[in-house]
C-alpha cells in the first residue's frame, strides 16, 4: 500500500472576478478521437499515447492570488504572512486554464497550427510529412507520417 | 521536445484512452470498451443476468407511467449516463439509450426494466470489437431518418435525438 498526500487549493472560498476570471478550458469530443483514429489508419500512421505528471502544475495564472498558511506547517518567523501563487495548484478554479493556455503557448511556439474549429487538435508540417496532435487536457494522442517526427516530439 | 518541457509519465502506443481500449494493427484498429462495461455491470449488479440479442424488446412502448412504482432517481441518472458513454463505440445502443434518458424526470420501476435489458444486451455484446479498417475509405456518408410525430407521448419528432 501507498499513501499519497496532495496539497490542494480550497477553490471554494475564491472570489469571483478577484481570485478568478475565466475558468473554461477547451476539451477534446470524443468524435474527434474517433476521426483521428479512423484517419490514423486510413492513411497508414501509428498513434502514441502519452500522460503528464502533475499537468495542472504547470500552469500560469494570471490573477493575483493568495493563501494563508498550511496549518501545522507555518513558519514561526512569519505567521502574519501569507502565500502568493506563482504557478497554478490543483483545486485553484482556474488550473485547467491556465494549463491549457500553457500547453498551448508552448506547441505553437514549437511550429504546431491550431485550426479554429477544433482547438484541441495541433498539427505539424514538415515538408510532405506532418504530426497531429490531440489534446485532452493531460492526455495527450499524437502520431505523425514520418518515425522522425514521431520521436522528436 | 515535450520530455524537456514536462515531467512526462507513461509513453507508448496508444492502447488505454478515457476508457476506450485501442489496438493497432496492419489491417486496421480495433477500438471497444470492454473494461468499462464490465466495471458498470459490477456497479449496477447486472452481472449475473442472462444476456440477451437485443436491446429493447420489438413491443416495448414506454411512456410516463406516471402511477408505476417510483425508483431511485439518482441511479436511474448514474445508470444513464454511464450508458451514455459507451455509446462511443456502441452505437447500437444509442437509440435505446436517449429513449430511456427521456423519463429521468420522474423514473419508475417500468423505465429500469427497460435499462436493464439493456445492461444484458451488453453482457450479450461483450466482446465485439469496432474496427476501423486499413482498407477502408475515409469518404463522408451521411443518412437520413426523418419522422413526422413519432413519439406517443408528446408528439414531438423523435428522429433529432436518436
Amino acid at each position: 500500500v501507498r499513501n499519497e498526500a496532495h496539497l490542494l487549493a480550497q477553490y471554494c472560498s475564491q472570489v469571483d472576478d478577484l481570485d478568478f476570471g475565466k475558468t473554461f478550458a477547451p476539451i477534446a469530443r470524443l468524435e474527434a478521437i474517433r476521426i483521428l483514429l479512423a484517419f490514423a489508419i486510413s492513411t497508414g500512421f501509428k498513434l502514441y499515447q502519452m500522460d503528464m505528471k502533475n499537468a495542472f502544475l504547470n500552469g500560469v495564472i494570471q490573477e493575483e492570488v493568495f493563501v494563508r498558511q498550511l496549518t501545522g506547517f507555518e513558519n514561526p518567523k512569519y505567521l502574519d504572512r501569507v502565500y502568493k501563487f506563482s504557478k497554478a495548484l490543483y483545486g485553484l478554479k482556474q488550473a485547467p486554464r491556465a494549463w491549457y493556455a500553457r500547453l498551448k503557448t508552448f506547441l505553437l511556439a514549437h511550429g504546431n497550427v491550431m485550426r479554429s474549429v477544433d482547438m484541441t487538435l495541433f498539427t505539424l508540417k514538415h515538408g510532405n510529412d506532418f504530426l497531429h496532435v490531440q489534446i485532452y487536457v493531460d492526455d495527450i494522442i499524437f502520431g505523425a507520417s514520418s518515425q522522425s517526427l514521431v520521436s522528436s516530439f | 521536445m515535450m520530455e524537456n518541457e514536462f515531467q512526462m509519465s507513461m509513453m507508448g502506443e496508444l492502447t488505454f484512452f478515457l476508457g476506450i481500449q485501442v489496438k493497432q494493427t496492419k489491417q486496421g484498429t480495433f477500438v471497444h470498451q470492454a473494461k468499462y462495461t464490465k466495471d458498470l455491470m459490477k456497479k449496477f449488479h447486472m452481472d449475473e443476468r442472462k444476456p440477451v440479442s437485443t436491446p429493447m424488446s420489438m413491443t416495448t412502448s414506454l411512456d410516463l407511467d406516471e402511477y408505476g412504482e417510483a425508483m431511485d432517481q439518482r441511479e436511474y441518472r448514474s445508470m444513464i449516463g454511464s450508458l451514455l458513454y459507451l455509446t462511443v463505440t456502441l452505437s447500437d445502443i444509442q437509440f435505446t439509450v436517449c429513449l430511456c434518458a427521456c423519463f429521468q424526470a420522474s423514473p419508475r420501476t417500468s423505465h429500469r426494466k427497460v435499462v436493464q435489458r439493456i445492461f444484458r444486451y451488453l453482457k450479450h455484446t461483450l466482446g465485439f470489437v469496432i474496427l476501423y479498417s486499413a482498407s477502408s475509405s475515409l469518404d463522408l456518408v451521411g443518412f437520413s431518418d426523418a419522422d413526422f410525430v413519432q413519439c406517443g407521448i408528446d408528439r414531438k419528432s423523435t428522429s433529432a435525438t436518436s
